[in-house]
């Protein structure tokens, strides 16, 4: 095995097991064909692949018009033709068939487009090559579409992503309700409301704005927290890393997801945007801006009351909305346990801070049991499919 | 729905022959005319889904230089699908030449 293929087969493993175990090999070959062994004649969408030194296998549909391009080459060139691929230039008249042998001649007419025109360098590239970026983005994008119960996923990445898609309505609800007073969180509303009217693409590039305003936020308050003044640098940091994360999580909703009721998220939204209001003006009464009632503050209640539902009505239990409660669950305590450390470099601000702390710790340990129960309650793994 | 452009490509990359991935990578980008050109990992996607969908079948399997190639084809549901689909771009096509047409005599 070479490195070049070791590389890729190592970008493989982002795939789920059952899938790698139905398209490995597949992929495997058709990458490296795609790498070593093109070889392109005059036309640029005629291709064949070297399967012996000298020796070209055109592709079937490509067999006729190969041909004619050699003809043709051969006819300009007045004598041989140079074919380029893995083997290095090989040139010749010779007959062709269902596959054309060449003999050394003069090398002219050919053309080889980003590949390797030496045996040596196509050598050099399996052994030193790595995969292009677009090929490791087009792999870790079915990783992703897979997980999260795209198409031909089976029910337990169904299930995973139903769940995923609950939470990420949730998350991208709870940055988006401070845009009630609060520009810089637009973008979440926006995205919200484009993801929950199935306006996809839409609502990631909104959320990718939503990341960056984020991201210069967090920026400009560590500057100043380098400079000594009290502030919420963790928190703004954890806030860019969830904000990626749901970016991530859109790719949940595809075109084989179920369409959505809109009402209760509406109905939601607006009470969101009530309690919003409400922290900021109690917030507005603290100058120091160490309060015990904050955004983080509302969101563990609001989890706390939403994580009894599946106790209290069973039918729950094992639909999307447990695994998405735990998905949330994790994210708010984190959420918490960094306001938690801000709010500890605030002057006198160390019983709020101890508060909040509790807060988080308690909901991660009711996440992590939620989390369990999820779990417990998906489909199991898939076995092996036959393609 | 409309189909995307890729699946579109790869289901008439299958018309006629099965073929393999790479032949398969190969065909859409002359059909294409270049435009189009599938990374490995968008190819199998749509495989896997257009195969769980009833529109592509597994053929056979040829072993290579020691590499197994699996050879895909169309499914009679995947030619109507095709057909559809190229039905639907066609008639948007002559909605929009008619159209120009008539622009053009307007502005000749």
């Amino acid at each position: 095995m070479t490195e070049l293929e070791r590389r890729y087969r190592a970008v493989l493993r982002l795939l789920p097991r059952w899938y790698r175990e139905c398209w490995e090999e597949d992929m495997v070959a058709t990458f490296l064909a795609g790498e070593l062994g093109r070889v392109e004649v005059g036309n640029p969408f005629v291709t064949g692949e070297i399967v012996n030194d000298g020796v070209v296998d055109f592709d079937q549909a490509g067999l006729g018009s190969a041909l004619d391009d050699l003809a043709e080459a051969r006819e300009t060139a007045g004598g041989d033709v140079t074919l380029v691929g893995a083997t290095g230039p090989t040139s010749g008249t010779g007959d062709v068939g269902t596959s054309a042998g060449f003999e050394s001649g003069n090398p002219v007419a050919a053309t080889e487009v980003g590949h390797p025109d030496t045996l040596d360098q196509a050598e050099y590239a399996a052994e030193f090559g790595r995969p292009a970026l677009a090929e490791v983005a087009s792999v870790a994008a079915l990783a992703l579409r897979l997980r999260l119960g795209g198409g031909g996923a089976p029910e337990r990445s169904l299930a995973v992503g139903a769940g995923v898609r609950v939470a990420v309505l949730g998350g991208l609800l709870v940055l988006a309700a401070p845009s009630a007073f609060d520009f810089f969180a637009g973008p979440w509303l926006v995205a919200f409301l484009f993801v929950l009217f199935g306006r996809f693409q839409a609502g990631r590039a909104a959320a990718l704005v939503g990341v960056a305003s984020a991201a210069v936020s967090a920026v400009r308050t560590t500057v100043e927290a380098v400079g000594g003044a009290s502030s919420f640098v963790v928190s703004q940091w954890v806030a860019v890393l969830l904000g990626v994360g749901l970016v991530l999580g859109i790719s949940a909703f595809h075109e084989d997801a179920p369409a959505r009721d809109t009402r209760p998220w509406l109905v939601v939204l607006a009470v969101a945007f009530g309690a919003a209001v409400l922290v900021m003006l109690v917030g507005a009464t603290r100058p120091d801006q160490a309060s015990v009632l904050d955004w983080p503050a509302v969101c563990c209640v609001a989890w706390y009351g939403l994580a009894l539902v599946p106790l209290f009505w069973p039918p729950a239990h094992g639909r999307p909305v447990t695994l998405a409660l735990a998905l949330l669950g994790a994210a708010v305590s984190v959420v918490r346990l960094a306001t938690a450390l801000d709010l500890a470099s605030f002057p006198g601000s160390g019983e709020v801070a101890a508060a909040a702390l509790i807060e988080g710790v308690v909901v991660l340990v009711v996440a992590v049991l939620v989390s369990v129960w999820a779990l417990r309650a998906l489909p199991p793994r898939p076995g092996v499919r036959v393609g | 729905m409309a189909m995307s452009e890729q699946v579109f490509f790869i289901l008439t990359a299958l018309v006629g022959e099965p073929r393999h991935g790479y032949g398969i990578v190969g065909e859409v980008a002359e059909l294409s005319e270049g435009r189009v050109k599938l990374k490995v990992g968008t190819l199998y996607g749509a495989l896997d889904r257009l195969t769980a969908e009833g529109l592509v079948e597994h053929d056979r399997e040829e072993v290579l230089q020691g590499r197994l190639r699996r050879y895909y084809r169309l499914t009679r549901s995947g030619a109507d699908a095709v057909a559809t689909e190229a039905a639907r771009q066609h008639a948007n096509a002559e909605a929009a030449t008619a159209r120009l047409r008539g622009w053009q005599a307007r502005h000749a």
